[in-house]
C-alpha cells in the first residue's frame, strides 16, 4: 500500500482520537477524555511532522532519513528540542509534586 | 548487613552482570559478524531454526494478550495478579496527563536525536533512547507506558520510519513499559529482589515481548507493509531484542536507581497516586 494512502489512515485514526477525547471531557465532563485528546493530538501533531517532512524530501525512498539532505541534521535538532522541552516539564512537575 | 541479604545481594549483581555480559557477547558477535550477515547472528539462530510459522504462532498469541491487556488499560480498568479485571485507580488528573506528556517528549526526543543512524532502512535505527521505555512504566505507571508509546511515534515520524508498522510499535513499546510495571514487587532499583525482577521482566522479557508483537504485526500486514517475511523474523525481530536489552541491561538500572528517589519524594510515584 501506498505511503501516502497509509499517512491518510494513520491521520485519520489520530484525529478520531482526539475528537472522541474532546467529546468527552467538554460534553460527558469525563477526566479521562483530556488524555485522550492530549493523545489524538500528539498523534496528529506527529502526522504533521510526517507532511512536512515529506514535502521538504527528508525521507529516503526506502524508509528512513534521506542521507544527502539536511533531514538527519534537522532531527537531530528536532530531537533534542523535544527532548529538552519532556525536560522542562519533567522539571517543572517534581518541583510542584504529585500527591496533593 | 546479614549473611542472608549479603548472598542475595550476591545474587542479584551476578544476574545482572550475566545478562549484561549476554547482551554485550550478542553485541561482540553481531560487530564481528556484520550487519549485513544477519542470518549468522547468535541472536538470529533460534528465529531461524525454529522457523517462521513457529514464531507467527507464537507471537500471535502473544499479539492477542498484549492488544487485550492495552485495550483494558487504556479503557480504566486493569487485570489483577488473579486474572480478575477490576477498575483501574488512575486518577487522570492534570499530573497524569502531564506525566503523559513529559514521557512522551523525553522519549520521543531522546530516540529521534538519534534517528540519522538507520539499521534497516525503513524500519529501524540505533536507540539509546530505549533505555527509558521500561523506567517511564516503573516510575509512572500506565500514563508513563502510553507517553511511552506515543513518544515511539512520534520518532517513527521524525525519523522516517512511519507506516501502518509504527501501529505495532506503538503498542509494542506500551509493553515494553507495562510489563516491568506491572510485573515487578519492588520498583525501587535498591534491593536484591527489585534488580533480580528488573533484570527478568524489564530488560529482558520485556524486549522480547515487544520484539515479537512488533514482528507479527509486520509479518500478518507484510502485503500492506512490505518488509518481507524472512526479514521479519530473522533480522528485524532479533535486531529489536538486541536493540531493547542492550541498553535496557546496562543504563536503565543505572537511572532508575538515580530518579527513583527523587520521584518517589515529589509523590510522582504511581503507587502513591492512585484514587
Amino acid at each position: 500500500m501506498d505511503i501516502a494512502v497509509q499517512a491518510a489512515i494513520l491521520t485519520i485514526v489520530g484525529l478520531i482520537i482526539h475528537l472522541i477525547g474532546v467529546a468527552l471531557y467538554f460534553v460527558i465532563k469525563q477526566r479521562k477524555g483530556l488524555f485522550l485528546a492530549l493523545l489524538g493530538g500528539l498523534w496528529t501533531f506527529a502526522m504533521i511532522i510526517f507532511y512536512i517532512y515529506d514535502k521538504l524530501g527528508f525521507y529516503g525512498p526506502m524508509g528512513g532519513l534521506q542521507q544527502e539532505s539536511v533531514g538527519p541534521a534537522i532531527t537531530t535538532i528536532v530531537g533534542f528540542i523535544i527532548l529538552i522541552i519532556g525536560v522542562i516539564i519533567a522539571v517543572r512537575l517534581v518541583r510542584r509534586g504529585g500527591v496533593k | 548487613m546479614s549473611r542472608k541479604p549479603a548472598g542475595l545481594w550476591a545474587l542479584s549483581i551476578v544476574i545482572g552482570l550475566l545478562f549484561i555480559a549476554l547482551f554485550i557477547y550478542i553485541a561482540y558477535d553481531i560487530v564481528t559478524k556484520g550487519l549485513q550477515n544477519w542470518s549468522e547472528w547468535v541472536i538470529s539462530a533460534p528465529f531461524i531454526k525454529l522457523g517462521r510459522d513457529f514464531w507467527f504462532v507464537i507471537a500471535g498469541i502473544l499479539w492477542i494478550i498484549g492488544t487485550i491487556l492495552f485495550f483494558i488499560e487504556i479503557s480504566g480498568y486493569t487485570l489483577t495478579r488473579g486474572f480478575k479485571i477490576v477498575k483501574n485507580r488512575v486518577k487522570w488528573d492534570a499530573v497524569d496527563v502531564t506525566v503523559v506528556a513529559l514521557s512522551a517528549a523525553i522519549y520521543g526526543g531522546s530516540l529521534a536525536a538519534t534517528g540519522g543512524l538507520p539499521i534497516i532502512p525503513g524500519f529501524t535505527w540505533l536507540r539509546p533512547g530505549n533505555s527509558l521505555a521500561p523506567l517511564f512504566g516503573i516510575l509512572f505507571g500506565v500514563p508513563g507506558a502510553l507517553g511511552t508509546s506515543i513518544g515511539n511515534f512520534i520518532a517513527d515520524a521524525l525519523t522516517g520510519y512511519l507506516s501502518i508498522g509504527s501501529i505495532g510499535g506503538f503498542i509494542g513499546n506500551f509493553i515494553i513499559a507495562y510489563i516491568p510495571y506491572k510485573l515487578m514487587t519492588d520498583h525501587s532499583f535498591r534491593t536484591p529482589r527489585s534488580i533480580i525482577e528488573y533484570y527478568i521482566w524489564g530488560a529482558v522479557i520485556s524486549s522480547i515481548y515487544c520484539a515479537l508483537y512488533i514482528s507479527w504485526w509486520l509479518d500478518a500486514l507484510e502485503p500492506v507493509i512490505g518488509l518481507p517475511r524472512a526479514l521479519v523474523w530473522g533480522w528485524f525481530a532479533p535486531w529489536v531484542i538486541f536493540n531493547n536489552a542492550i541498553v535496557t541491561t546496562t543504563i536503565t538500572p543505572i537511572l532508575g536507581y538515580i530518579l527513583y528517589p527523587p520521584i518517589k519524594m515529589r509523590g510522582l510515584f504511581w503507587k502513591d497516586r492512585l484514587a
